[in-house]
């Protein structure tokens, strides 16, 4: 989904995290999960799961990392903070976008609309409700409420953080009670994405609340806990646990498959893993490679995975010398031993990557290879770029400035750490002096917004419609966006843009493949791996499938397997 | 009596604000914001000038600085950014758990420091005195942390005898007071144990030393020859004097606790402010940090005075000299 903020604003462990629905927290104590790991060896208890097997309701337990501060990040979804559970098991979104992102577009399922259709002159769509759908309270969903929803997503005192995919809508239009149509400012390919994104709110209960008043707080919302998702909230004890019941009337038949889903905050993440093996959850969402070993070994458990749509780089600062040279930034890259890394950390989980789209995406070009790791041509074109080693102390120098710079990553994140300390001494190897520096993630942010740095260990998260203008266009290069390399090419931008706007998809990969080979060209930041994403479950809850969408996304399927 | 501890609380007020305004501009200073893109990539400009127009984060810093100052004296703490609640709120919410875990630690330290202290001091050199002193030095030695996660493997995990994790059950909210009661002190006995394990051996030592102090002075001997009973002399006598320094050291060591707590808290997912002040801190929630900082100096700086008064109050010499 779009709705994505970038890698690990709070990770948490070496694990490279995204997504809002990821937010985690992490705890000072580096060397706890070795020795929990060591100490502890939960030894399956044979019945451990006996409880969630019995008759009577069907329950199923998961762990999660982010503490419910309050109802408000459940019930009022349009805070800075939003999680899966919101989304997919609270509320609904009126069409949920799909996973078949490997052969074009994604398509979208129907939830709250039915189904809909796009005008003639494409400058519309209109969506058809379910006839049959309640909130919580009884009342019924209607188009009233479409259109409320949009009006609190774009009002600037409720200040949506995501308000940024309704710029093109220009008006939400009430045709009777279950029809609404979206009209938008010109026609272009994300309008589905863009209409249906974001979960539809009860407007018979909440438009009563002035907008103004939506920053000041959840209590109010607290107090009306109006919901028409799959599930219900049953209880919450603040810090420790939300529970979920089914939503006895929900429309499909059949769905939720479980009767009661119990999420347990649990912060640390040894605990989360502890948890799972002894069979008190059924469901961790983010399994770190170290501990995919010892997970697999384990029958009851089954681990799944997927590739998330991020890409992981060395952020060259493309206004300073020497990497405002593209030969250089080619050099650096070839000097980079990327396949070291991924044998290093990654355990089978990851490859060398030449692109900021995921190998598994429609548009990535599959016919570009990743630059070799070759120290000697790395050498030779450092030294037609006037580097040598001239006074014979190991380092290479230009004009009697050595070749020096400083390499950051944030200190959250164990994994970045590793790999810029590998970086270093890789580079070392061709006489590049680098030394490192780790702060925390806003820290990090601040010097690279403002281009102020010569170099970071980083990831980004590419949007479902694959605008890549926040990333690599020159309107990139601004606070509210991502082109931290400040990387600047005509061409580049010119065929961004033309990607953005072409409706056909042939002739959009065509010009996807001619961005990466300019990306691949000009190497504005070196790209290093793309890591697959792990997660486990164990039985008897199964059909449980986590993906680019959100870990939640199918949460209305998930149920415990017969027989057990 | 009065005038002291009127003066005294001036002073800690004083000290107070200095903390807090110090916190406040070191918050500002360092790098990154709160709407720094962070979660609100993508936001619109018009989003982020309405956030900061909000947050008054558009504001030169010394007006932030005497607005936020004139609002905290009327009580008010200002909103959480990240959680679009009042901070003092967000913060006050997890204060009963930590105190709780924090009274706790503190009683089953004392007890247990007090009763293994004077039971090593009644015999020195004994094999009380012996076997307490290293096992004491080692208990202390070791994180509490470390203590958590093996108490948490043994008595959770393996033995399966108590909650090792969180403050309360599942079904907590459909117990009865008595049943809810029973719950919470289920759950508070590893945490409090694992730190009140790594925290008793200075107690320990500390009563001991006092005690042997004590009883080489010459009003027990006096006593003794009075022909006082080994055990009036021991509690009635000794204990007492050793209480002096030993609630003076409490004060001081109330911060190290609260800390200590912090780790643990997140190492049982003890609903505790722990975890809220460490999303603050990294996600530069101006306000929930401020007011987290203000509630530990709160309790550092009259945990202090408090000790002094209750010292004074025990010890005629310190209030008369005063």
């Amino acid at each position: 989904m779009r709705i994505q903020s970038f890698l690990s604003p709070v990770p948490l462990t070496r694990r490279p995290r995204t997504g809002p629905s990821t937010r985690s927290r992490c705890s000072a104590l580096a060397a706890l999960p070795l020795l929990l790991l060591v100490a502890c060896d939960p030894s399956p208890k044979p019945d451990g799961d006996g409880e969630a097997a019995t008759e009577g309701p069907k329950t199923a337990t998961i762990t999660y990392a982010v503490g419910f501060e309050c109802v408000n990040e459940l019930l009022q979804p349009l805070t800075p903070i939003h999680n899966g559970l919101t989304y997919y098991g609270l509320y609904e979104p009126l069409a949920q976008e799909g996973t078949d992102y490997s052969e074009g577009r994604p398509t979208f399922h129907p939830r709250l609309a039915e189904r809909w259709e796009p005008s003639e002159d494409g400058l519309a769509v209109t969506y058809f409700l379910r006839q049959s759908v309640t909130w919580s309270d009884g009342e019924p969903v209607t188009a009233e409420d479409v259109r409320f929803t949009w009006q609190a997503q774009v009002d600037p005192s409720v200040a949506w953080p995501y308000v940024e995919v309704k710029k093109k809508i220009r008006d939400v239009e009430v045709v009777d009670d279950h029809t609404v149509r979206f009209h938008f400012t010109e026609n272009y390919p994300q309008q589905v994405f863009d209409s249906a994104q974001g979960v539809i709110l009860p407007s018979h209960a909440w438009s009563e609340r002035p907008f103004e008043a939506w920053s000041e707080g959840c209590e109010w919302f607290n107090e009306r806990p109006v919901t028409s998702g799959p599930f219900r909230l049953d209880s919450m004890q603040t810090g420790q646990r939300v529970v979920l019941v089914k939503n006895p009337d929900y429309y499909l038949d059949g769905a939720p498959g479980l009767d009661r889903l119990v999420v347990e905050v649990v912060p640390e993440r040894a605990n989360r893993l502890a948890a799972l093996r002894s069979g008190d959850s059924q469901f961790l969402e983010f399994v770190d490679y170290p501990d995919a070993a010892v997970l697999e070994a384990d029958p009851e458990i089954e681990l799944g995975v997927y590739v998330p749509r991020n890409y992981y780089f060395v952020s060259w600062n493309n206004t300073r010398a020497p990497f405002d040279s593209p030969a250089v930034r080619k050099a650096l890259t070839l000097a980079i031993d990327r396949q070291e890394i991924i044998d290093s950390f990654f355990y089978g989980y990851g490859k060398v990557s030449h692109s900021p789209l995921a190998s598994d995406i429609w548009a990535h070009n599959s016919d570009l290879e990743p630059w070799p790791y070759d120290p000697g041509q790395a050498k030779e074109i450092l030294a037609a770029e006037g580097f040598t080693d001239t006074d014979g102390d190991g380092i290479l120098d230009r004009d009697g400035e050595p070749f020096r710079f400083e390499l950051m990553t944030n200190s959250e994140n164990n994994l970045r750490m590793q790999i810029m300390v590998m970086i270093q001494s890789q580079l070392k190897r061709i006489g590049v002096d680098v030394a490192t520096r780790t702060m925390d993630f806003r820290s990090l942010i601040e010097p690279m917004v403002k281009q102020d740095y010569d170099a970071a260990v980083s990831g980004l998260s590419i949007s479902t419609d694959l605008d890549l203008s926040y990333n690599f266009h020159t309107r990139g290069i601004d606070p509210n966006a991502l082109n931290w390399a400040a990387f600047s090419d005509p061409e580049t931008d010119r065929l961004i843009d033309a990607a953005n706007a072409e409706l056909d998809y042939t002739k959009r990969k065509a010009l996807y493949d001619q961005i990466q080979v300019r990306l691949h060209e000009l190497q504005p930041v070196t790209f290093l791996y793309e890591g697959q994403r792990l997660y486990a479950t164990r039985r008897p809850l199964t059909d449980v499938r986590p993906n680019v969408v959100s870990s939640f996304a199918d949460m209305r399927d998930w149920h415990l397997a017969d027989g057990e | 009596m009065l005038g002291f501890i009127l003066r005294r609380l001036a002073t800690s007020s004083l000290l107070l604000f200095l903390v807090l305004s110090g916190t406040f501009f070191l918050l500002h200073l360092a790098p990154g914001d709160p709407i720094q893109l962070g979660e609100l990539h993508g936001a619109s400009a018009e989003t982020r000038a309405y956030l900061e127009s909000l947050y008054g984060l558009d504001q030169p810093l010394h007006r932030q600085y005497l607005s936020w100052l004139g609002s905290v004296l009327q009580g008010d703490w200002g909103v959480s950014f990240a959680l679009r609640r009042p901070a003092l709120t967000v913060v006050l919410e997890r204060l009963p758990a930590s105190l709780l875990l924090s009274v706790a630690v503190i009683l089953l330290e004392h007890v247990l420091g007090l009763w293994i202290g004077v039971a090593a001091a009644r015999r020195p050199g004994g094999r009380l005195d012996v076997h307490s002193r290293w096992s004491s030095l080692l208990l202390h030695a070791v994180p509490s942390f470390v203590v958590a996660i093996v108490a948490i493997e043994i008595f959770a995990v393996r033995l399966d005898w108590l909650p090792g994790q969180h403050m309360t059950s599942d079904e907590h909210h459909r117990l009865g007071p008595l049943g809810r009661a029973f719950d919470v002190l289920q759950h508070l006995i590893l945490p409090a144990s694992a730190l009140a394990l790594a925290r008793f051996a200075a107690v320990a030592r500390y009563v001991r030393n006092g005690m042997l102090d004590i009883l080489s002075q010459d009003y027990i001997r006096t006593a003794r020859a009075a022909g006082l009973s080994e055990r009036r002399i021991f509690w009635v006598h000794a204990l007492p004097n050793c209480a002096g320094p030993l609630v003076q050291r409490l004060g001081f060591s109330l911060p190290g606790l609260l800390s200590g707590a912090l780790i643990l808290e997140v190492i049982f997912s003890w609903p505790g402010i722990g975890s809220v002040m460490y999303d603050a801190i990294l996600g530069r929630d101006y306000p929930v940090v401020l007011v987290a900082t203000a509630l530990s100096a709160t309790l550092t700086i009259f945990g202090h005075l408090a000790a002094d008064l209750l010292y004074a109050w025990i010890d005629p010499r310190v209030r008369d000299h005063d």
